[in-house]
């Protein structure tokens, strides 16, 4: 069973992503920690504790940082609707909150299960950075890290950088210095881009997917809103889940795209949070690294109508949507 | 009308060649610290003049850039610039570039075009003087940046204006009237093959020898570096541009230049800007994004060597060069 720590800001993305991994058999979310990002961190925090209620799964959830290290922000805006879950209608149990802070929680884990803890990092990196910060030697005892964030030819936020790395890039610098001792994969916006879910996707969703189809359906329409107002696209880019699907499986993207490389983040000027991967090795760096360039779209969407809804749905999606 | 300003430089050089070769109205040449200094950048302007049999007035500027620490090129166009020819030529190079640029805009208003191929440290001082005569161009056509696409200079920088970023980024910030660049994004595939060198060879003459010589350093470095079999010459593809536009594919696009950090010298690009950020990232150039390599190798063959057309039409559909 692969032992898995959430780092989150949920998020609509963000809840996609969770609830997939809550479904992946040979994965146990042992907690889920919160920071600030697309929501300030009481909303970040409140929303990853209805997702654990709504799923009925045996897990806690762990309050993390309220600032990036470099405020730049507050948050992302309209774009996850208010509450940051799309305004759909969850409650959740008080008692599904630690006491035990994120940074604390990271490093006990790690401390307990050394080179077993896979982390899924899909906010800003603040919470891993202040753990790296606290415990350098324990985090090298990370099994593997998957992050969203960055990308190598295109930004969202500014024009080269993107959300989650844009809003803390002292952090994400901090981490990727530990991308010599402990693998670091980068979901970027290269292949988030490759990979819309567009509405023929979610209308499928709707009608076969029962409750959960339904719940995930309203919760991401503000989403779909924005990404027409802003991107012109019919659908969206739920990046969070691409990161997810890939540690379940990163045979969605092909192994020739996947480049091992020095990576540097930007920390000063108009270039703020970008991500710089040096894929053709001009600096002659270490490789701290692993950067995705190319995605197999129909793979991707295929696997997390596999995962959360079941194979013979799977079945359907590819027999009518993607074929 | 047309003012090249230039740091010749291996393909500087051959831009010159070709712009002075062709129809095109080149009334002066500004020269610049980029790949050479300026005052050997001068002479090897003055030689390019000289081979294309042209008495074109050549004109010094800055010596450096505006801020950031002189770094030539010498790894790359060799000792001279020109792959260590170092040519005698018969003529000096006058001072003023700045000048220069300023009254032919103000004799000539909306009739000068300035095709910049260097850093843009000229260009900028002229801007710094007299900011109202430079919105009197015509057009400006820039060889630099790197938007989708790795930098020569560091994963996102490419040299012109990593070499003088505050210069870049002042020019781009001056509003000037129909900007265009076209940077890394399409010079790449101007790959001036061992092949097409050899042709170039076999055509014989001096200008055919010319060109062989400064291109030696060239070929060698970029085998060397990256691994590249020929050499890239990015500087005449703006030329081709000018002699005929189909040449290259341009998008509006807001660009701004990084000038600190580690991605200083970046050319930051936003192309397809949502109405909600065109206050924040308003269209102030357009980028080449598209090139017509074979249509530019016709333009530069045809115009330098009219007289060996035939023969680059075999080479060509024998498959030893495109």
């Amino acid at each position: 069973m692969r032992k898995i720590i959430f780092d989150t800001d949920p998020g609509i993305d963000d809840a996609y992503a969770i609830i997939t991994a809550m479904k992946q058999p040979d994965m146990k979310v042992l907690g889920i920690c919160t920071v600030a990002g697309n929501k300030g961190i009481e909303f970040t925090t409140t929303n990853a504790q209805k997702l654990i209620k709504y799923m009925n799964y045996d897990c806690k959830v762990y309050k993390g940082a309220k600032d990036s290290l470099l405020k730049v922000a507050n948050d992302a805006g309209a774009t996850h609707g208010i509450d940051g879950l799309g305004g759909v209608a969850l409650d959740y149990d008080a008692s599904s909150l630690s006491n035990i802070s994120a940074v604390d929680f990271i490093i006990n884990t790690v401390k307990a299960n050394p080179g077993e803890i896979e982390i899924i990092a899909i906010g800003p990196v603040t919470n891993i950075a202040l753990a790296i910060r606290k415990d350098f030697e324990t985090m090298k005892q990370v099994k593997a890290i998957y992050t969203m964030g960055g990308g190598v030819y295109r930004g969202n936020i500014t024009p080269v950088a993107e959300f989650n790395y844009w809003y803390d890039a002292q952090a994400v610098k901090e981490m990727f210095d530990i991308g010599i001792h402990v693998p670091i994969h980068m979901i970027g916006l290269d292949i988030t881009h490759k990979s819309i879910v567009t509405t023929n996707d979610l209308e499928f969703m709707r009608m076969t997917g029962g409750d959960l189809g339904q719940l995930l359906y309203d919760m991401i329409l503000p989403y779909v809103k924005s990404y027409w107002k802003f991107s012109k696209y019919t659908g969206c880019v739920i990046h969070d889940l691409l990161c997810v699907i890939y540690a379940i499986d990163p045979t969605v993207c092909p192994k020739e795209s996947i480049h091992h490389s020095h990576l540097e983040v930007s920390t000063t000027g108009i270039t703020i949070g970008q991500t710089v991967v040096d894929i053709v090795n001009s600096w002659k760096q270490p490789k701290n690294a692993y950067v995705p360039l190319e995605v197999d779209s129909n793979k991707y969407k295929e696997k997390f109508f596999e995962i959360v809804f079941g194979e013979e749905i799977a079945k359907m999606y590819r027999k009518y949507v993607t074929s | 009308m047309i003012i090249l300003d230039v740091d010749p430089g291996i393909d500087d050089s051959l831009a010159i060649l070709l712009a002075l070769k062709s129809k095109l109205n080149i009334i002066g040449i500004t020269v610049a610290s980029g790949n050479i200094e300026v005052n050997q950048g001068s002479i090897n302007a003055i030689k390019a003049c000289e081979m294309a049999g042209k008495d074109i007035p050549v004109y010094k500027g800055s010596t450096k850039p505006l801020f950031k620490e002189y770094v030539d090129s010498q790894d790359t166009h060799g000792s001279d610039g020109l792959s260590g020819m170092y040519y005698k030529v018969k003529r000096e190079a006058k001072d003023g570039a700045i000048d220069y640029i300023l009254k032919t805009i103000k004799d000539n208003p909306h009739q000068v075009t300035i095709v910049a191929l260097g850093p843009l440290t000229n260009i900028a001082l002229a801007i710094q003087k007299d900011k109202e005569t430079m919105k009197l161009i015509k057009e400006i056509v820039i060889m630099g940046g790197a938007a989708k696409i790795h930098g020569n200079c560091s994963p996102v920088a490419e040299y012109n204006f990593w070499v003088d970023p505050d210069a870049a980024r002042q020019v781009f910030k001056a509003n000037l009237p129909n900007v265009t660049l076209a940077g890394l994004d399409v010079t790449y595939d101007i790959l001036f093959s061992p092949n097409m060198r050899e042709m170039v060879r076999q055509f014989g003459g001096e200008l055919a020898q010319y060109i062989h010589d400064i291109t030696q350093f060239y070929v060698d470095f970029h085998w060397a570096q990256e691994r590249t079999l020929g050499c890239i010459i990015n500087d005449p593809l703006l030329v081709a541009y000018m002699i005929d536009r189909s040449v290259l594919e341009s998008y509006d696009c807001h660009i701004d230049i990084e000038t600190s950090g580690i991605c200083i010298g970046e050319s930051v690009v936003a192309f397809d800007i949502a109405e909600a950020y065109l206050p924040l990232y308003p269209y102030n150039a357009k980028m080449c994004m598209k090139v017509d390599k074979v249509k530019f190798f016709d333009i530069f063959f045809e115009t330098i060597f009219p007289e060996h057309i035939e023969d680059y039409n075999l080479m060509k559909k024998r498959g030893y060069i495109l």
